[in-house]
Protein backbone atom coordinates (compact mmCIF):
# COMPACT_ATOMS: atom_id res chain seq x y z
CA UNK A 1 0.00 0.00 0.00
CA UNK A 2 1.40 3.53 -1.38
CA UNK A 3 0.94 6.45 1.11
CA UNK A 4 1.87 10.38 0.60
CA UNK A 5 5.34 10.61 0.81
CA UNK A 6 4.67 13.67 3.15
CA UNK A 7 2.81 11.51 5.73
CA UNK A 8 6.03 9.11 6.02
CA UNK A 9 8.32 12.04 6.16
CA UNK A 10 5.81 13.51 8.85
CA UNK A 11 6.20 10.65 10.87
CA UNK A 12 9.31 9.99 10.72
CA UNK A 13 10.24 13.54 11.63
CA UNK A 14 7.56 13.55 14.59
CA UNK A 15 9.51 9.92 15.87
CA UNK A 16 12.95 11.88 15.60
CA UNK A 17 11.23 14.88 17.69
CA UNK A 18 9.82 12.83 20.35
CA UNK A 19 13.13 10.72 20.64
CA UNK A 20 15.41 14.00 20.84
CA UNK A 21 13.28 15.33 23.58
CA UNK A 22 13.22 12.23 25.57
CA UNK A 23 16.56 11.51 25.36
CA UNK A 24 17.43 15.72 26.08
CA UNK A 25 14.60 15.67 29.17
CA UNK A 26 16.98 12.41 30.42
CA UNK A 27 20.28 14.37 30.64
CA UNK A 28 19.40 17.40 31.49
CA UNK A 29 17.62 15.13 34.89
CA UNK A 30 21.15 12.86 35.27
CA UNK A 31 23.47 15.76 35.37
CA UNK A 32 21.30 17.00 38.66
CA UNK A 33 20.44 14.19 39.98
CA UNK A 34 20.10 15.76 43.80
CA UNK A 35 17.65 18.51 41.91
CA UNK A 36 15.76 15.87 40.46
CA UNK A 37 15.24 14.03 43.59
CA UNK A 38 14.28 17.20 44.98
CA UNK A 39 11.71 17.76 42.47
CA UNK A 40 10.07 14.53 42.98
CA UNK A 41 10.32 15.01 46.42
CA UNK A 42 7.53 17.71 45.91
CA UNK A 43 4.79 15.95 44.54
CA UNK A 44 4.66 13.56 47.74
CA UNK A 45 3.54 11.11 45.68
CA UNK A 46 6.35 8.23 46.25
CA UNK A 47 7.77 7.37 49.74
CA UNK A 48 11.29 8.94 50.22
CA UNK A 49 12.90 5.72 50.36
CA UNK A 50 12.25 5.01 46.88
CA UNK A 51 13.28 8.58 46.03
CA UNK A 52 17.00 8.03 45.45
CA UNK A 53 16.54 5.14 42.93
CA UNK A 54 13.46 6.66 41.00
CA UNK A 55 15.76 9.94 40.64
CA UNK A 56 18.33 7.36 38.65
CA UNK A 57 16.01 5.15 37.41
CA UNK A 58 13.46 7.52 35.43
CA UNK A 59 16.45 9.58 33.47
CA UNK A 60 18.25 6.26 32.51
CA UNK A 61 14.63 5.39 31.41
CA UNK A 62 13.42 8.10 29.29
CA UNK A 63 17.05 8.03 27.48
CA UNK A 64 17.20 4.63 26.57
CA UNK A 65 13.30 4.62 25.32
CA UNK A 66 13.98 7.67 23.57
CA UNK A 67 17.08 5.80 21.83
CA UNK A 68 14.54 2.53 21.52
CA UNK A 69 12.11 5.27 19.32
CA UNK A 70 14.79 4.83 16.53
CA UNK A 71 15.36 1.04 16.73
CA UNK A 72 12.91 -0.60 14.52
CA UNK A 73 13.13 -3.72 16.79
CA UNK A 74 12.24 -2.31 19.83
CA UNK A 75 10.52 0.55 18.30
CA UNK A 76 6.54 -0.94 19.37
CA UNK A 77 7.83 -1.73 23.06
CA UNK A 78 9.76 2.16 22.99
CA UNK A 79 6.56 3.89 21.87
CA UNK A 80 4.35 1.79 24.47
CA UNK A 81 6.43 3.06 27.51
CA UNK A 82 6.42 6.58 26.16
CA UNK A 83 3.09 6.60 26.19
CA UNK A 84 3.28 5.10 29.69
CA UNK A 85 5.54 7.26 31.24
CA UNK A 86 4.34 10.60 29.80
CA UNK A 87 0.88 9.25 31.21
CA UNK A 88 2.43 8.93 34.68
CA UNK A 89 4.11 12.44 34.70
CA UNK A 90 0.83 14.20 33.31
CA UNK A 91 -1.23 12.31 36.33
CA UNK A 92 1.56 13.33 38.92
CA UNK A 93 1.70 16.82 37.30
CA UNK A 94 -2.59 16.88 37.36
CA UNK A 95 -2.70 15.92 41.14
CA UNK A 96 0.07 18.23 42.35
CA UNK A 97 -2.28 20.73 40.60
CA UNK A 98 -5.24 19.30 42.40
CA UNK A 99 -3.83 19.43 45.96
CA UNK A 100 -2.68 22.96 45.44
CA UNK A 101 1.03 21.69 45.63
CA UNK A 102 3.52 24.48 44.77
CA UNK A 103 6.18 22.06 43.00
CA UNK A 104 9.25 22.26 40.73
CA UNK A 105 8.20 20.47 37.76
CA UNK A 106 11.53 18.80 37.07
CA UNK A 107 10.59 17.83 33.88
CA UNK A 108 13.77 19.19 32.34
CA UNK A 109 15.85 19.37 35.28
CA UNK A 110 15.98 21.03 38.22
CA UNK A 111 15.32 24.48 38.10
CA UNK A 112 11.85 25.65 36.29
CA UNK A 113 9.27 25.96 38.73
CA UNK A 114 5.52 27.37 39.63
CA UNK A 115 2.19 25.97 39.43
CA UNK A 116 1.77 27.75 35.95
CA UNK A 117 3.79 25.44 34.31
CA UNK A 118 2.03 22.74 35.66
CA UNK A 119 -0.42 23.01 33.03
CA UNK A 120 2.31 23.70 30.33
CA UNK A 121 3.85 19.77 31.16
CA UNK A 122 0.13 18.15 31.12
CA UNK A 123 -1.01 19.96 27.60
CA UNK A 124 2.53 18.86 26.16
CA UNK A 125 2.63 15.64 27.43
CA UNK A 126 -0.87 15.16 26.04
CA UNK A 127 0.04 16.15 23.18
CA UNK A 128 3.48 14.39 22.40
CA UNK A 129 0.84 10.97 23.68
CA UNK A 130 -1.37 11.60 20.76
CA UNK A 131 1.99 11.83 18.58
CA UNK A 132 3.56 8.89 20.07
CA UNK A 133 -0.22 6.84 19.88
CA UNK A 134 -0.23 7.75 15.93
CA UNK A 135 3.34 6.58 15.52
CA UNK A 136 2.41 3.15 17.35
CA UNK A 137 -0.75 2.93 15.22
CA UNK A 138 1.24 3.45 12.22
CA UNK A 139 3.33 0.92 13.02
CA UNK A 140 0.88 -1.76 14.31
CA UNK A 141 -0.80 -1.22 10.79
CA UNK A 142 2.49 -2.35 9.37
CA UNK A 143 2.67 1.26 7.10
CA UNK A 144 6.16 1.75 8.26
CA UNK A 145 8.90 0.02 7.36
CA UNK A 146 8.36 -3.15 9.02
CA UNK A 147 10.37 -6.18 8.33
CA UNK B 1 -3.86 -8.11 17.85
CA UNK B 2 -2.22 -11.10 20.65
CA UNK B 3 1.06 -11.21 18.95
CA UNK B 4 1.51 -7.65 19.17
CA UNK B 5 0.70 -7.48 22.43
CA UNK B 6 3.36 -10.02 23.61
CA UNK B 7 5.90 -8.63 21.19
CA UNK B 8 5.26 -5.21 22.54
CA UNK B 9 5.62 -6.61 26.43
CA UNK B 10 9.16 -8.75 25.91
CA UNK B 11 10.00 -5.21 23.47
CA UNK B 12 9.05 -2.88 26.75
CA UNK B 13 10.82 -5.02 29.04
CA UNK B 14 13.60 -5.42 27.27
CA UNK B 15 14.32 -1.50 27.80
CA UNK B 16 13.51 -0.82 31.33
CA UNK B 17 16.02 -4.06 31.71
CA UNK B 18 18.34 -1.79 29.40
CA UNK B 19 17.51 1.34 31.85
CA UNK B 20 17.68 -0.52 35.05
CA UNK B 21 21.30 -1.67 33.88
CA UNK B 22 22.47 1.10 32.65
CA UNK B 23 21.31 3.06 36.42
CA UNK B 24 23.14 0.66 38.13
CA UNK B 25 26.18 0.49 36.15
CA UNK B 26 26.20 4.44 36.39
CA UNK B 27 25.53 4.13 40.53
CA UNK B 28 28.50 1.80 40.94
CA UNK B 29 31.02 3.38 38.82
CA UNK B 30 30.33 6.64 40.39
CA UNK B 31 28.88 8.64 37.44
CA UNK B 32 26.82 11.09 39.83
CA UNK B 33 27.42 12.14 43.76
CA UNK B 34 25.94 8.53 44.85
CA UNK B 35 26.33 10.19 48.46
CA UNK B 36 23.68 12.99 47.17
CA UNK B 37 21.07 10.91 45.94
CA UNK B 38 21.83 7.35 47.04
CA UNK B 39 21.86 8.54 50.81
CA UNK B 40 18.38 8.71 51.41
CA UNK B 41 15.42 10.75 51.23
CA UNK B 42 15.19 13.91 48.97
CA UNK B 43 15.53 15.82 52.15
CA UNK B 44 19.01 14.48 52.86
CA UNK B 45 19.57 14.93 48.82
CA UNK B 46 18.84 18.55 50.05
CA UNK B 47 20.74 18.83 53.13
CA UNK B 48 24.03 17.74 51.52
CA UNK B 49 24.12 20.14 48.70
CA UNK B 50 26.13 22.93 49.25
CA UNK B 51 23.21 25.19 48.44
CA UNK B 52 21.12 23.74 51.65
CA UNK B 53 21.76 25.36 54.65
CA UNK B 54 20.86 24.44 57.97
CA UNK B 55 18.16 26.48 60.38
CA UNK B 56 20.59 26.08 63.17
CA UNK B 57 23.44 27.48 60.81
CA UNK B 58 21.22 30.62 59.38
CA UNK B 59 20.93 30.82 63.26
CA UNK B 60 24.44 31.33 64.17
CA UNK B 61 24.88 34.16 61.07
CA UNK B 62 22.78 35.95 63.50
CA UNK B 63 21.61 39.06 62.12
CA UNK B 64 23.79 39.49 59.26
CA UNK B 65 20.73 37.21 56.69
CA UNK B 66 18.11 38.13 54.44
CA UNK B 67 15.50 36.11 54.23
CA UNK B 68 13.62 35.57 51.19
CA UNK B 69 10.27 33.65 50.90
CA UNK B 70 9.50 31.27 47.92
CA UNK B 71 6.05 30.87 48.76
CA UNK B 72 2.91 31.66 47.23
CA UNK B 73 1.69 35.22 47.73
CA UNK B 74 -1.26 34.27 49.86
CA UNK B 75 0.84 32.30 52.33
CA UNK B 76 3.28 35.31 52.20
CA UNK B 77 0.60 37.14 53.49
CA UNK B 78 -0.89 35.38 55.93
CA UNK B 79 2.68 34.95 57.75
CA UNK B 80 6.41 34.76 57.29
CA UNK B 81 9.67 35.55 58.46
CA UNK B 82 10.14 38.99 59.92
CA UNK B 83 11.78 40.97 57.31
CA UNK B 84 11.42 38.38 55.00
CA UNK B 85 11.46 39.97 50.63
CA UNK B 86 8.71 37.39 48.90
CA UNK B 87 10.33 36.71 45.43
CA UNK B 88 9.48 33.44 43.68
CA UNK B 89 9.28 32.78 40.04
CA UNK B 90 6.25 34.29 39.46
CA UNK B 91 7.09 37.44 41.11
CA UNK B 92 10.63 37.78 39.99
CA UNK B 93 11.31 41.02 38.66
CA UNK B 94 9.33 43.33 41.51
CA UNK B 95 11.08 40.58 44.39
CA UNK B 96 14.47 41.15 42.73
CA UNK B 97 14.45 44.96 42.72
CA UNK B 98 14.05 44.57 46.40
CA UNK B 99 16.27 42.11 47.18
CA UNK B 100 19.26 44.33 45.19
CA UNK B 101 18.29 47.32 47.62
CA UNK B 102 18.68 45.14 50.90
CA UNK B 103 21.82 43.13 49.78
CA UNK B 104 24.80 44.56 51.23
CA UNK B 105 28.65 43.00 51.26
CA UNK B 106 28.90 40.10 53.98
CA UNK B 107 24.88 39.65 54.08
CA UNK B 108 23.46 35.69 53.18
CA UNK B 109 20.28 35.65 52.06
CA UNK B 110 18.78 32.55 52.76
CA UNK B 111 15.81 31.41 50.57
CA UNK B 112 12.68 28.89 51.92
CA UNK B 113 9.69 27.59 50.54
CA UNK B 114 7.06 25.55 52.18
CA UNK B 115 8.35 22.35 53.27
CA UNK B 116 11.30 19.79 53.36
CA UNK B 117 10.10 18.39 50.15
CA UNK B 118 9.19 21.91 48.25
CA UNK B 119 11.87 22.27 45.43
CA UNK B 120 11.18 26.17 44.84
CA UNK B 121 13.80 27.47 47.48
CA UNK B 122 16.33 25.55 45.82
CA UNK B 123 14.97 26.74 42.15
CA UNK B 124 15.12 30.21 43.34
CA UNK B 125 18.60 30.21 45.31
CA UNK B 126 20.30 28.61 41.96
CA UNK B 127 18.72 31.43 39.88
CA UNK B 128 20.09 33.99 42.17
CA UNK B 129 23.40 32.74 42.24
CA UNK B 130 23.41 32.73 38.59
CA UNK B 131 21.60 36.48 37.60
CA UNK B 132 23.24 38.11 40.69
CA UNK B 133 26.38 36.11 40.15
CA UNK B 134 26.30 36.17 44.19
CA UNK B 135 27.49 33.04 46.04
CA UNK B 136 25.86 33.93 49.16
CA UNK B 137 22.64 32.57 48.92
CA UNK B 138 21.25 29.26 50.54
CA UNK B 139 18.23 27.38 50.25
CA UNK B 140 16.62 26.48 53.88
CA UNK B 141 16.59 22.79 54.30
CA UNK B 142 13.03 22.01 55.93
CA UNK B 143 11.54 25.09 54.63
CA UNK B 144 8.80 26.90 56.83
CA UNK B 145 7.58 23.99 57.98
CA UNK B 146 11.04 23.40 59.75
CA UNK B 147 11.15 26.48 61.18
CA UNK B 148 7.46 26.17 62.43
CA UNK B 149 8.67 23.19 64.27
CA UNK B 150 12.18 25.75 66.02
CA UNK B 151 10.30 28.69 66.35
CA UNK B 152 10.56 32.04 64.19
CA UNK B 153 14.16 33.31 64.11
Amino acid sequence: MTQPLMLVVLAWLLKLGLAGLLVYAGMTKLLDPAGFASAIGGFRLVPDGMIPTLAVTVPFLEVVVGLGLMVSVVERGALFLTIGMLGAFAVALFSAWWRGLNVDCGCFGGGGSGTNELWVGVARNMVLMAVAGWLGYRRLAGRLNSW
Amino acid sequence: VKRNGLRICIEALALLGVALAAGGVWGLSGGQPSGAVASGPAVDATASDALAVSAAAVAAWGDRVMWVDARSAEAYAAEHVPGALHLNEEAWDDGLLGLMEGVVPGVRVVVYCGSASCGTSRAVARRLRRDLGMDAVFALAGGWDGLMGEGLP
